[in-house]
């Protein structure tokens, strides 16, 4: 059974303006999507089933991350956690998918209440989830956890403001790892962060995955980071996923943004330089007609003028939604 | 901590020193010969030679400075002078009327809390809806009432046909508290339950909230655990600064319940020119603001680890 699988996810807000006008901006529309299998102890597989979700700001990645987190309830789909809809489900009856799929964000220091020490921090989600725990029981995992994601358990005692920025980092991972779940999603979670910092998390998440048999959702606009944690990539481009492929078989990606994508990335090799997309994403409250991406594609068509692409399937685990592919 | 609590009394020292001058200038400048006033307070016929010997018992001969330092003198061994109007020691006349505006001020402050708090809480939490509107429309009320009126209305439908809460004066036990504390607290409540709620809605966008959503907590955990406890410091703010007006007491709650406190008998003393009452109230307000502000800086360590950090820095 898939862990977690949402069909024709939309997701619109309303923007004042002004008095009495609302104006719709639709953040995702009709996404389509499955993230496999779920992992366990026998068949961990290291990052065979960690999914990268990648695109432009304002592409609508976070706001599918926050769907699928349910945090946010999608205004039209359904999300199906291990074949069980989850999309309207009340709060009080989601606990059994918060505690298999927690999110962490970028900004791990405002994710962390600067009121409270590192020990009530990590105690809270033990006492909600695992309430059987004695405070003994609970401050031993309380330290492991600290250790096994590279901080000193003895500073337990610590405020959030007493740690820097990787640290906090680790603290937020350490946070959403203490129960155990599934499913990681990574909002932005290694971004911000230079690099070697950045190597080191990315490392930290490849082995916690296999630890602890869970997987990532890594959205990210940080293309290497993707393609060193996960096997398979989505592009995401104006609240739609225009590719899904996998980062580690040989087929390239197919459409025309992947490919823009793809080129733009800056590399070491002097003799390469990035090509840049030109234009801009489109407005989310007036999307174009067709293809989304069709005023700025070098290979647009009639037909991208007036109909929108279906993602499908061109190969084996390979989606595309152009209609070129 | 000592050293810091230490420090901080240390700053009282010009502070009161500021204020008490301050004071002392403005009564010199006022209108009034304070020699007169007396002589005519205590019926006796104003003459030159009784004015000048007046002025003398008072010290009014001599000069500003010099009367400043005089009255330092006497307030450092506890001595403000004595009283125009009934020639008892300011001292013990303040001492006196202490508890009554004590217990004002905690029963007002008891009433503001237990309103303020649910009330803001769950503004915040219905913001938007007919409950939100209704709740902002009833602090504004209350806010605006002025509590003369209030407390006249507290006595016309509550005290009068029950006919067991006293209307006027402390009476027996708490009882009397009653009717004073609630036109103090309605007040200030809605104040507080706006300053509450608006913070509340801040802290509710933080990004710690939603992640502690996305963790799965209980709404109630998330407010009472995550979210209040934040909000809550600029509320504690501006009870430092509201203990501080209440200890000096509350002239018009005082004046319509006949409230033995020092509101009243400062208002009864500036209107008598009564001046070594004034200045002795006027020291009395340096200290309670000054203990107030300190106490609130001390909770904001309770409230916030990250103040301890910095104390432990400097």
């Amino acid at each position: 059974m898939s862990l977690l699988c949402g069909q024709k996810l939309i997701k619109n807000y309303y923007v004042s303006k002004g008095w009495w006008q609302k104006e719709e901006v639709q953040a995702v529309r009709g996404v389509d999507l499955d993230l496999g299998l779920e992992l366990n102890h026998l068949s961990c597989n290291d990052r065979n089933n960690n999914i990268g979700l990648v695109g432009e700001s304002g592409s609508g990645k976070s706001t599918l991350a926050r769907l699928i987190s349910r945090l946010e309830k999608p205004s039209r789909g359904s999300l199906h956690f291990r074949g069980k809809e989850i999309s309207n489900l009340p709060e009080k009856e989601l606990l059994f998918f918060r505690k298999r799929v927690q999110i962490i964000f970028q900004d791990a220091a405002a994710s962390l209440n600067p009121r409270h020490s590192v020990e009530k921090i990590l105690s809270e989600p033990v006492r909600n989830f695992y309430p059987e725990f004695s405070r003994s029981e609970r401050r031993e995992k309380i330290i492991e956890i600290m250790e096994q994601v590279g901080l000193s358990g003895k500073d337990y005692r610590c405020f959030p403001h007493e740690f820097s920025g990787g640290q906090k980092r680790r603290l937020a991972i350490a946070r959403a790892v203490i129960v155990y779940p599934s499913l990681l999603i990574c909002d932005e979670a290694t971004s911000g962060l230079d690099v070697s910092l950045q190597g080191q998390l990315l490392n930290l998440f490849l082995e916690l995955g296999e630890k602890f048999a869970m997987n990532y959702l890594l959205v990210s606009h940080d293309l290497p980071a993707v393609r060193y944690l996960c096997s398979r990539i989505l592009v995401m481009y104006a609240g739609m996923i225009v590719e899904d492929f996998s980062a580690k078989e040989q087929h390239s990606p197919v459409h025309p943004y992947t490919r823009a994508l793809l080129k733009s990335e800056p590399s070491l090799d002097s003799s390469f330089s990035p090509q840049f997309l030109p234009g801009e994403p489109p407005d989310p409250s007036a999307h174009p007609t067709g293809c989304s991406f069709h005023p700025r594609c070098f290979e647009r068509r009639d037909i991208c003028m007036e109909a929108i692409p279906e993602l499908k399937e061109t190969s084996e685990r390979h989606r595309v939604a152009c209609h070129l592919a | 901590m000592l050293k810091y609590l230490v420090k901080r009394l240390l700053t009282l020292v010009p502070v009161l020193l500021g204020v008490t001058f301050i004071t002392f200038i403005l009564i010199d400048i006022a209108p009034g010969d304070p020699a007169e006033i007396m002589l005519n307070r205590r019926d006796i016929e104003v003459t030159p030679e009784n004015l000048e010997r007046a002025r003398e018992a008072l010290g009014l001969d001599e000069p500003l400075p010099l009367r400043y330092i005089n009255w330092l003198q006497g307030a450092v061994r506890g001595d403000l002078g004595t009283s125009f109007t009934t020639g008892e020691p300011v001292t013990r006349e303040i001492i006196s009327r202490l508890p009554a505006t004590i217990e004002l001020a905690a029963g007002g402050l008891v009433v503001m809390l237990a309103l303020a708090l649910p009330l803001g809480t769950i503004a915040a939490l219905l913001r938007g809806t007919v409950g939100d509107h209704l709740g902002r429309l009833t602090a504004l009320v209350g806010a605006s009432i002025p509590s003369f009126y209030l407390g006249l209305l507290l006595i016309t439908y509550i005290a009068v046909p029950t006919a067991w809460i006293p209307v006027m004066g402390r009476g027996e036990g708490l009882i009397g508290l009653v009717l004073p504390s609630l036109t103090l607290g309605f007040g200030l409540a809605a104040t507080y339950a706006r300053l509450l709620r608006a913070n509340l809605l801040e802290v509710l966008q933080l990004d710690f909230i939603r992640s502690a959503r996305a963790r799965g907590l209980k709404e109630t955990v998330i407010i009472g655990n995550h979210a209040l406890r934040n909000a809550l410091i600029p509320v504690v703010t501006l009870l430092g600064i509201t203990m501080g007006h209440l200890l000096g007491g509350t002239v018009v709650v005082e004046r319509i319940f006949a409230w033995p406190g020092v509101g009243r008998l400062a208002v009864d003393a500036i209107f008598n020119r009564n001046f070594p009452v004034i200045q002795g109230y006027v020291l009395l307000m340096g200290v309670a603001f000054v203990f107030m502000n300190l106490l609130i800086d001390l909770s904001y360590r309770l409230l916030d680890p990250r103040v301890k950090m910095e104390e432990g820095e400097g």
